[in-house]
């Protein structure tokens, strides 16, 4: 075992090209989710059932926005009780961003650094309105997930069976805040609504 | 939320009929079509509201077609019956609530045989709205920016819904009114509306009609004729715009030739000033060596409100005469009404086609003159000059003429096109 | 390049080269009165020139 070629201490499957900012990722071998230690692999959990449904985007595909090309290498699907949504992890060189596709409903978000985020430490009830970066937001949605299915590489560490608190904010010229709370912390998440007609995908092969 | 389950149907909590699950996780409410009853689907498919029992409203799309619009495939999932009153009329159209797993909740309209496509789009900046109070109180017709294209104002329109059955991304409670205003762009129309609870964006696009039809499974024979919808797509001729170019570039470029042939009038082979009038008839020669392009003869004489006409006959290379033309050479002015005019130039021309080339001679002869107005003095001297190698501008003004109005006749059809779509609007000036 | 408007090009060529050509050798232009010789000229005109240019005063 090298530190440049980890291998799966489950199933001995060896990750070639892994990136430098993933923190955990599955095995496609034998779908154990990995938690990346400084020159091993720790095994943390199943990787989950991603059922197989017609997505807009999937692990593999390239999406244009703007000028810039994002890799989708990471997809995790969040269950919120009568349905799910999905989260994919998209990468373009250093910056990477978060697409959440919820039936045709598509944002593109970046994490909020801790020194900025909206100072509610509970998810704020609905309708509640705060201000974020000098504009008004006004939560429009709030529920419980749990993360039910895990592929690909992911920034930071995410279990099969996590469950969080969330809620949207709808802010002006159709921005959206998000935040997600759990048991001893809290992400903020801020970015745009895409037109799901509008993005261009080039399909994984 | 897509849906985790899927659910094939449901029977309504009311009269327990069976009912088809097509929508996906974001489905808020479903309305039974037997009995009316409006179910909460977020909650065990309560009953929370009943709207009866009541006609369908008339449509050949139903509930479970489905049908690709804009590269992704919908299920038609709900149907919404709206009704406008107006001035003592109504309007009736029926609206379908679609559902795409991927593209999510979108709507097709079916009215006067065509079929329309509508989703919500979240980038129109809101600043920007355009209410139906901002319309009336404007003095023309309001116009929006958006994705780079230009939206006028169309139509408003308030409506209510007075028929619901199937699956709704939203609570819909009869006779909830909505205010859309309208603006129509060169492809699609852009609808304000401002509904019960909150303002949304819409974008509504033709969908080719008997493609849509074939896709839903509709005969296209069975269906009315449809009537003209205001995004009707121009149907540009083809390479419009490569017609349009080549046609302008072509008219400027023949008007300069035709200006430069107007210009460049040949060479003198032949050059007699000043000839006194009383010395006429007098015989020139010349010599011709261009017999390809025309040549002219041109008096030009010193008369003032009067007129002399002058004759030419030419011979040719044997001294057997070829041709023989007159001219009038005239020039008159005045004042009329404290205003200064003047009416021709003195100068006089005709063109013949020489047949040989070498020498040839001129006789210039007066052959009748006259006075008219004030002051007038006739003809004392003239001028002779005869010309080869003339050529003309006309044939180059006739091609800039042809491809001028081809150019022009371009344009008026997308000039009509516009104005055609914008017929339907409900603008009237004085609002 | 689309042979459409290769044609349309083209066309727009022809027009302009036999507009050209009719002009520089003014195809049709004689003067329409001449005669043969100054005595048929005589015979068969009073000096048509006066108010050719359509006078108005």
């Amino acid at each position: 075992m090298t530190g440049s070629a980890p291998t799966c201490p489950n199933c001995g499957y060896g990750f070639e090209g892994l990136r430098k900012s993933t923190r955990m990722h599955d095995c496609p071998s034998c779908g154990t989710t990995l938690f990346r230690e400084t020159d091993a692999l720790a095994p943390i959990g199943d990787h989950g059932d991603m059922h197989d449904v017609a997505m807009l985007l999937g692990l593999g595909d390239t999406v244009a926005l703007g000028q810039r090309r994002y890799d989708i290498i990471g997809h995790a699907r969040f269950d919120y009780g009568r349905g799910w949504w999905d989260e994919m992890w998209a990468v373009s060189g250093d910056d990477g961003a978060w697409i959440s596709i919820d039936e045709g409903d598509v944002v593109i978000q970046r994490a909020i650094p801790d020194d900025l985020v909206p100072r509610w430490t509970e998810p704020p009830v609905l309708g509640a309105t705060f201000t974020f970066d000098g504009d008004d937001y006004r939560v429009t949605e709030q529920d419980a997930a749990t993360c039910i299915a895990i592929r690909g590489e992911f920034p930071e560490l995410m279990q099969v069976g996590d469950k969080h608190q969330f809620c949207n904010a709808t802010g002006p010229g159709g921005s959206l805040l998000s935040g997600e709370f759990w048991d001893g912390g809290r992400t903020w998440f801020v970015g745009d609504w895409l037109d799901p007609f509008e993005i261009k995908v080039e399909r994984a092969t | 939320m897509t849906a985790a389950v899927h659910l094939s149907s449901v029977n309504c909590t009311q009269c327990g009929a069976g009912l088809s699950v097509l929508g996906g996780g974001r489905v808020l409410s479903h309305v039974c079509g037997y009995c009316g009853a409006v179910l909460d689907t977020q909650n065990a498919y309560k009953v929370i509201d009943s709207i009866g029992k009541r006609d369908h409203p008339a449509s050949p799309v139903n509930i479970g077609m489905t049908l690709t619009a804009q590269g992704a495939e919908f299920t038609v999932i709900g149907t919404i019956g709206m009704l406008e009153t107006w001035g003592g009329r109504t309007w009736n159209w029926v609206e379908h609530q679609l559902f795409s797993p991927t593209h999510g909740y979108a709507w097709l309209s079916h009215e006067d045989g065509n079929f329309t496509f509508t989703r919500k789009i979240r980038d129109f900046p809101m600043r920007h709205w355009l209410s139906s109070r901002q319309v009336e109180a404007s003095e023309t017709p309001p116009h929006r920016s958006f994705r780079g294209e230009t939206y006028r104002y169309f139509e408003t329109t308030t409506a209510k819904i007075d028929f619901m059955e199937g699956e709704f991304n939203w609570r819909p409670r009869l006779d909830d009114a909505t205010t859309t205003v309208t603006l129509l762009g060169p492809n699609a129309m852009l609808g304000l509306v401002d509904g019960p609870t909150e303002r949304e964006v819409e974008l509504t696009t033709l969908l080719p009609r008997n493609a849509a039809m074939a896709d839903l499974g509709i005969p296209v024979g069975t269906a009315q004729p449809p009537r003209y919808h205001a995004l009707t797509p121009y149907r540009q001729l083809p390479e419009e715009g490569a017609m349009k170019r080549a046609f302008g570039v072509t008219t400027v470029l023949a008007l300069l030739l035709a200006l430069a042939f107007s210009i460049a009038s040949g060479s003198a082979v032949l050059q007699q000033t000043r000839i006194p009038v009383s010395a006429l008839p007098q015989t020139y020669s010349f010599t011709i060596t261009d017999t390809a392009r025309l040549a002219s003869v041109t008096f030009r004489s010193d008369v003032q409100n009067a007129w002399a006409v002058f004759s030419a006959e030419i011979t040719g290379p044997g001294g057997a005469p070829i041709l023989a033309g007159s001219r009038a050479t005239e020039r008159y002015s005045g004042v009329d009404q404290g205003e200064r005019w003047s009416e021709g130039n003195g100068y006089g021309d005709f063109r013949f086609r020489p047949t040989q080339t070498g020498p040839h001679t001129v006789t210039v002869a007066l052959e009748e003159t006259g006075t008219d107005g004030i002051r007038p003095q006739n003809a004392q001297a003239v001028d002779l000059t005869v010309r080869q190698g003339v050529g003309s501008g006309f044939w180059m003004l006739v091609c800039a003429g042809v491809f001028a109005l081809a150019w022009a006749a371009i344009h008026a059809r997308a000039a009509m096109h516009r104005k055609r779509r914008f017929a339907g609007s409900d603008w009237t000036d004085e609002d | 390049m689309n042979p459409f408007r290769l044609v349309i090009i083209v066309g727009c060529g022809i027009a302009l080269l036999g507009a050209g050509y009719m002009s520089y050798y003014g195809v049709g232009l004689q003067s329409g009165d001449l005669a043969a010789n100054a005595a048929s000229l005589r015979a068969g005109s009073s000096g048509g020139g006066y108010n050719s240019l359509g006078r108005i005063k």
